[in-house]
């Protein structure tokens, strides 16, 4: 009997660390480590930390294929430290020295990376090097993207802030072969305009996903023009940005403040500029990713296209391509943000550098940790909350959403990626549009303008929505997708401004207990859908039970469906926070990961199995 | 359980279609109407008007079509003309295919009756109950409607209704109530699509107390087929804002969102009508504590009673004061109105930006919460055992309405 083939795929360099294994081509985990270390993003993206490896994820791999870590064949690394060095230093005219685009901030960096395998050694307890490899930022998102989507042949586009020195990668895959078309490097970079964007509107490092909320509220043609000062893009694959006007390296917005006016601060008003330049800054990015995948379309001559990389985020965006892009279907990877490149890592080792020709086909996001229901009545039990076994809890949940309640949903393996996919969600009526004001301001902390998404029956989603053809990534929360007209008023909690709505479709294979509980819910009211956002609270999406219930009382959510239980937290508030992490009770469950762990700990877990 | 649908209004509202009979009278234009009788605004009032008399249409604009008096009724009818046109309320006309409206062209010469109206002086508690006659407009109405033309023109704030001329009705010479005729840019009103249960009260308890199995989403704001609701509260709170902080207030409005109009065809999608009784207070640069109890009254019931309502009957179990019932009613109102929701934002960048004191304005919103004038109007929106057991015992009318 063959041996099977363990492929462990590792992302580290920048930031969203995580961690995913295949055998035999097939993916047994894929987890990020923000789950487990509870810091969003897992860590912030700095030069002094690609060595912080994301040691709970791949324990929590190596647990889920019951394999230890000598059984690892191959492990690749999505990053090159040679290849982005020397590349990036002399491109600013302004940068901070000892940080990035300096040389010795480079060469910190370079060394830190460097040192990944000697580390995953140290951990491991045996030399790593002979089954390590470096394998580029971009070719892994590329390879995220391709091998694990439907398509026999396909263009590909990659676009990000920044790889080892490209930001934008274009290419095509057949079979199990993807190979670069064209790159574009470092300034220029839709990804990295964003960030900038991000702070110049007063959202921080990572408000991405607020500018895109933001942009349905604003004229988008007030600063287009604007942005041509600086932006330039055609459908040659041609994209480029004045750096000195980005500033990308500095914290300073004097050039945009000459082209957009002064900068908002954190706590400022949210005023109609802001929606204008917000508007404007999606309007760009939906007009240069058509540019980018027209041209595309045009030398791959392939009808598909398949999506990676933090830009493949946008939902608006993509749903823009979906509808006025030549191509005729359009998979975008799950995890597209920098998490998904370990997975990219794992499909490139497997199809193109083993040249195995099977195909995996992502269907599922599901690929976290799980917590079996005795573990978690044994944790509830602990808790001293009330609860209720309940053989269809799907019903009694959707009881409680029809009367408006708001329901934690915790359910089989947490998903991998940055939506929470009917595992890990709070869940609402989407009809009643208090809820997600509450949602927004209760329990989210959120600003007045971030929408909701929704959960629909995949057969009902052509009812409720406009699309020219559902793709298989609909199914991951990633097209924002039009409301009919005659469904907008009826469904107000999760009707985005623009008469949009981001959609996640759900059917009973995926998802069986989920979809039960929509359809439960279409019985009750006539309407198929759900209000579904992340479990969380500005904080990582939650992992484990103990998680859901710190955050429930935290945020003072009553109803918590847990596996086959309901639990009414009523009284839970009661209960000190504080007290419940101390006890840290500790599960029966193997996936128990509420511990601190240091290098020396993590050696002797990996070791003694 | 089965609803009953069948309502007993009030008053006939009239068919769909109305006939329009040419009738005794004379047709001013707006231009002369606002000239001879502004004075009888307040001064602040009637000069908006002067200083925007230039927008006002003059006599030689009038189309013929509309240069006679015409009604929806024909006690005063001249001839035997007449012609069909939809009805629009209980008391106006609207010619489709022109887009003119005719607001208040019922005169009830033969049955005369009268609607009931509250009103509340700027600074005062107390709500007065006054009636004014059915069917058509007093001269003052028709001045309110210009003034609120000529503050919107001013204030660059987007109208649908441009005045175009009056009809003085009249018999034996002897003036019997005012039209005021509009060109208009719409009149699909956002009450048109309302999901609407209709619900009588006592239904909508029986609902809340013995737990029926209904479709109603209780504790929810109304559905509205086709409508966005975040669109419609995001610009109806932005021209009230700048209304408000411009001065001008359309009062306690009859209908929530009955004036709240949606635009296909024009530059904007949103506007608000309805400005009979449009008035205009001076905004002080530092307003002191007692100006701002009668600024923050005036908007918060324009935005209580323009808001979508919310299908709900509150049950208070214990007595309380009157701040707690007033407390609680706002709390749910203000959790639950997507109008509230966008108007609030928008009011406190409003007041910052005016460099006004935050804290009085605060104190401002707590005083509120001490009337009964405000009670009475939150139980407007959100009934209440409160509100039913102060009519049972004779204490007070609320629900004067449907």
């Amino acid at each position: 009997m063959n041996k099977n083939v363990f492929i462990l795929g590792i992302n580290s360099a920048y930031h969203e660390p995580s961690a995913c294994l295949i055998k035999d081509g097939i993916i047994v985990a894929a987890v990020e480590e923000e789950r487990f270390n509870r810091i969003r993003h897992g860590k912030p993206a700095n030069i002094l930390n690609p060595h912080q490896l994301p040691e709970k994820s791949i324990e929590y791999c190596l647990r889920a294929a019951e394999i230890e870590a000598k059984d690892i064949d191959y492990i690749g690394y999505s990053f090159v430290p040679e290849t982005r060095f020397e590349k990036n230093v002399g491109i600013d005219r302004e940068f901070i020295e000892g940080s990035a685009g300096s040389f010795s901030g480079e060469e910190t960096f370079y060394y830190l990376n460097k040192a990944v395998p000697e580390k995953l050694s140290r951990i491991f307890g045996y030399d790593v090097s002979p089954k390590f490899r470096w394998i580029t930022h971009h070719l892994c998102h590329a390879s995220s993207a391709f091998f694990v989507s439907p398509f026999k042949d396909s263009a590909i586009l990659s676009a990000d802030g920044i790889g080892e020195f490209a930001s934008i990668w274009m290419g095509k895959g057949i079979d199990d072969k993807i190979e670069k078309i064209k790159a574009v490097y470092y300034p220029n970079s839709l990804g990295l305009l964003w960030t900038k964007m991000s702070r110049f509107l007063g959202f921080g490092e990572y408000g991405q996903w607020k500018i895109m909320g933001l942009s349905a509220y604003g004229n988008p043609d007030t600063y287009y023009e604007t942005f041509f000062d600086f932006i330039s893009f055609d459908e040659q694959g041609n994209f480029s940005i004045n750096g000195d006007i980005l500033q990308h390296r500095v914290n300073r917005f004097n050039e945009f403040e000459k082209l957009f006016g002064p900068f908002r601060k954190e706590n400022d008003e949210i005023l109609e500029i802001h929606k204008d330049i917000a508007a404007a800054l999606q309007k760009i990015t939906n007009e240069a990713m058509l540019c980018l995948s027209k041209y595309l379309y045009k030398v791959t001559g392939s009808k598909n296209l398949a999506i990676a990389g933090g830009v493949g985020l946008n939902c608006v965006t993509s749903n823009y391509l979906s509808e006025n892009s030549p191509f005729e279907d359009i998979y975008v990877q799950p995890a597209s943000n920098d998490a998904g490149t370990a997975v990219g890592a794992c499909y490139y080792l497997w199809n193109q550098l083993l040249g195995n020709k099977e195909r995996y086909l992502q269907e599922s996001v599901y690929l976290g940790s799980e917590y079996p229901d005795n573990d978690i009545e044994s944790i509830l039990t602990t808790q001293g909350v009330e609860f209720k076994k309940h053989e269809n809890i799907y019903k009694s949940v959707a009881e409680l959403l029809e009367n408006g309640e708001v329901v934690a949903w915790f359910q089989g393996r947490m998903e991998f990626g940055p939506r929470a996919l009917g595992n890990r969600s709070i869940l609402a009526d989407p009809r009643r549009v208090e809820l997600a004001h509450y949602l927004n301001e209760k329990i989210k902390h959120r600003e007045f303008f971030r929408p909701f998404a929704a959960s629909v029956l995949e057969e009902k989603a052509n009812e409720w929505f406009k699309f020219r053809k559902l793709s298989l990534s609909d199914k991951f929360m990633l097209f924002s997708r039009e409301v009919k007209h005659d469904k907008i008023g009826l469904i107000p909690a999760v009707t985005h401004y623009d008469n949009s709505c981001r959609i996640q479709t759900v059917n009973e294979k995926d998802n069986r207990k989920y979809y039960k509980l929509l359809k439960e819910f279409e019985k009750i009211t006539d309407v198929p859908l759900l209000l579904n956002t992340s479990f969380n609270d500005s904080e990582p999406i939650i992992c484990s039970p103990q998680d859901a219930l710190n955050t429930c009382i935290k945020v003072d959510i009553r109803w918590l469906a847990i596996g086959d239980f309901l639990v009414d937290l009523v009284n839970a508030s009661l209960i000190s926070l504080n007290q419940e992490n101390e006890r840290k009770v500790k599960l029966n469950s193997e996936y128990d990961y509420n511990f601190e762990t240091n290098d020396t700990q993590l050696q002797m877990i990996f070791r003694s199995r | 359980m089965l609803i009953k649908q069948n309502k007993k209004v009030h008053i006939d509202i009239g068919p769909e279609i109305v006939k329009m009979y040419e009738c005794s009278g004379q047709v001013h234009s707006v231009f002369d109407f606002a000239n001879n009788n502004k004075e009888i605004l307040k001064k602040t009032e009637a000069s908006i008007i002067e200083k925007n008399l230039i927008m006002l249409q003059k006599k030689e604009s009038i189309p013929d079509y509309l240069n006679k008096c015409l009604a929806r009724t024909d006690d005063l009818k001249i001839n035997d003309n007449i012609f069909e046109l939809k009805r629009s309320g209980a008391r106006s006309a609207y010619w489709e295919d022109r887009r003119i409206k005719f607001k208040g062209c019922r005169p009830m010469v033969k049955n005369p009756a009268t609607f009931p109206i509250e009103k509340l002086g700027f600074g005062s508690d107390v709500i007065e109950y006054d009636s004014i006659p059915f069917g058509i407009l007093t001269k003052e109405a028709v001045l309110r409607e210009i003034l609120g033309f000529c503050f919107f023109k001013e204030k660059e704030l987007e109208i649908v209704h441009k005045p175009i001329c009056i009809y003085e009705y009249c018999k034996d010479n002897e003036q019997v109530g005012y039209c005021i005729v509009f060109e208009t840019m719409g009149e699909t009103r956002l009450e048109q699509f309302v999901n609407y249960p209709q619900l009588t009260l006592k239904e909508l308890i029986e609902i809340k107390f013995q737990r029926l199995k209904t479709t109603y989403l209780l504790g929810s704001e109304l559905l509205l087929n086709g409508v966005n609701v975040k669109r419609c509260s995001e610009a109806k709170a932005k021209i009230l804002t700048e209304m408000h902080f411009s001065g001008g207030f359309r009062g306690i409005l009859n209908s929530n969102i009955g004036n709240d109009i949606i635009l296909k065809e024009a530059s904007f999608e949103f506007a608000i009508c309805d400005f009979d009784c449009f008035r205009v207070i001076s905004i002080p640069k530092q307003p002191d504590i007692a100006f701002l109890n009668g600024f923050v009254m005036y908007c918060l019931i324009e935005v209580l009673k323009g808001s979508i309502s919310i299908l709900e009957f509150y049950q208070f179990n214990e007595n309380l004061s009157l701040t707690e019932y007033n407390k609680v009613l706002f709390e749910k109102y203000t959790q639950t109105s997507s109008i509230w929701k966008a108007y609030e934002r928008m009011f406190w960048i409003k007041a910052k930006e005016q460099g006004w004191d935050i804290s009085l304005v605060n104190d401002a919103f707590e005083n509120i919460l001490k009337t009964k004038s405000f009670f009475q109007i939150q139980s407007l929106v959100i009934p209440n055992n409160k509100a039913i057991d102060d009519i049972v015992n004779l204490r007070n009318i609320y629900y004067s309405h449907d």
